[in-house]
């Protein structure tokens, strides 16, 4: 049996065995989003009673916009961009609990049938990478039915209102305002960084514990929020600090290969770590 | 042949394992005895390579488990409960498990769900399972590939008396077909009537040994 088919079959039994309850985080995903779609439309309500027509990119900033950089000097109170931060946050937990699960139980006899524990790691990385780009898809899909539902376009253009609705600020001459040029190498950003950010989450959840993992995850996202810098991943999932949209904002393709160098780590760390680490029951944990 | 040289394991500051040696070999029965935290299920994780030793080794064949191996190979093993998939059938979770290695075909899968005394078409989930159904689908899931290494920790739990005999006849057949066969149970009878001998131990440590002779295997 080589290796790759080890991983493979592996990978298999993983989406089989998580199929449901992934369908599951994902379905509630879809109601998140289209919650705050919703809410970001009925904002759009003008004095005549029409709302706005939203396009792609509209829709795509009330999930990934963000908020605008923060300066302690000048801003008084930081106030966290709490959709962005729950969208994210979803995306993370869609990874999260499974392989530990899948540890604790049935996983200890596909280690050792696999006759590799690097198998497994690298199953269950593959596994994480499938599932956050699953939600980035479907959050994509349901910003394109969106976008049309509210009688706008699939355009990749952001709407002059959206900005201000979403409460951040956007160079005049930015190209999101005008053609949209350079938006698909950010959207295309979107789940590189989450895989990166899922996978780093990964080798803490199976290493230390899901719920570390998870607090790692909300820290970084967290300080993506307050510091605007090259190397905070979570900037990258921002429109609103996106260098499409302000002067001094990140640039997306570093992001994508910045993301890519994050998930590499994550998976070579996480396997080494993951290779010396011991296999213990629930009963012993406990 | 596995053999356990010296080997020690401190978890959170206590000694699980503290300096054991003993052999394993082909075509025996070898028994751990020995009350709750004693160590046994420690040493057979360690053995299994799930868990590294803090000192010590193990060989399996002459390869060092964690060094020159991951895993000891062709391992088959049953420890603190069985767990699978909630959401699917034994004989899902089976073909599941038995995919990574391709070896089985589905009507030999649904040969050793029967073997172990469930019914291959039951449909129900895992999670639908009684805690002796589980235990039997745990004993097919170590079995099935028919090991050359075979570790049972507490085979006979939440079993009833037809689920006992059932333990003892595949650990005889595992016996007959040569496999170095590990096992732990607190169910004395059950212990000395399949082991050729057993270890004793107490807070991680060896506290005797037996060596039992044929007919006194047979007698019990």
């Amino acid at each position: 049996m080589s290796r790759l088919g080890a991983v493979a079959r592996l990978v298999l039994c993983d989406i089989k065995a998580e199929a449901r309850r992934t369908a599951i985080v994902l379905g509630v995903s879809v109601l998140l989003f289209c919650l705050l779609i919703t809410l970001f439309f009925f904002r759009t309500l003008q004095p005549n009673g029409d709302f706005q027509s939203l396009s792609f990119t509209d829709c795509l900033a009330s999930l990934f916009g963000g908020m605008g950089e923060y300066d302690p000097r000048h801003d008084k109170n930081f106030k966290i961009p709490a959709a962005w931060l729950c969208v994210c946050l979803m995306g993370a937990y869609v990874t999260l609990g499974y392989p530990v699960r899948n540890l604790e139980g049935v996983g200890v006899k596909q280690c050792v049938a696999a006759q590799s524990r690097w198998a497994w790691w690298f199953a269950k990385c593959l596994w994480v990478v499938i599932c956050a780009v699953a939600f980035c898809l479907v959050a994509f899909a349901v910003c394109l039915i969106a976008s049309y539902a509210s009688g706008g376009t699939a355009s990749l253009v952001l709407s002059q209102f959206a900005p201000e609705l979403l409460d951040f600020f956007v160079a005049g001459d930015s190209d999101a305002l005008t053609s949209g040029e350079g938006m698909p190498l950010f959207i295309a950003g979107i789940p590189v960084a989450l895989s990166a950010l899922c996978l780093a989450q990964l080798a803490v959840s199976v290493n230390v514990n899901p719920l570390a993992a998870f607090a790692v995850t909300a820290a970084i996202l967290f300080l993506s929020a307050f510091y605007l810098n090259d190397f905070a991943l979570g900037n990258y999932l921002m429109i609103a600090r996106n260098a499409l949209v302000i002067h001094v904002g990140v640039d997306p393709a570093m992001g994508i290969g910045l993301s890519v160098l994050v998930g590499a780590a994550a998976v070579l760390v996480g396997g080494a770590a993951f290779a010396r680490h011991d296999v213990l029951g629930k009963e012993a944990l406990s | 042949m596995i053999h356990v040289n010296g080997v020690s394991k401190t978890f959170r500051g206590v000694d699980a394992v503290s300096d054991v040696s003993m052999t394993f070999g082909p075509g025996k029965v070898t028994g751990l005895a020995g009350p709750n935290g004693s160590g046994k299920t420690m040493l057979m994780r360690m053995v299994a390579g799930l868990v590294r030793p803090s000192s010590g080794t193990i060989d399996v064949n002459g390869k060092t488990v964690g060094q020159d191996i991951p895993f000891p190979p062709s391992l088959g093993l049953l420890l603190e409960g069985p767990t699978f998939l909630s959401d699917y059938s034994g004989f899902e979770n089976l073909s599941m498990l038995a995919s990574i290695k391709g070896q089985l075909g589905a009507d030999e899968i649904r040969g050793w769900i029967e073997r172990v005394g469930l019914d291959p078409a039951d449909k129900r989930h895992y999670r639908k399972y009684s805690l002796g159904m589980k235990q039997r689908l745990g004993i097919a899931a170590a079995l099935m590939e028919t090991p050359d290494i075979v570790m049972l920790d507490e085979p006979t739990n939440a079993l009833d008396s037809d689920g006992v005999e059932m333990v003892r006849r595949e650990v005889e057949e595992a016996r007959r077909h040569g496999a170095t066969v590990i096992l732990a149970c607190h169910d004395a009878n059950v212990l000395q009537g399949l082991s050729d001998e057993i270890w004793y131990l107490a807070e991680g440590h060896i506290d005797g040994y037996e060596v039992l002779a044929k007919e006194v295997r047979h007698e019990l």
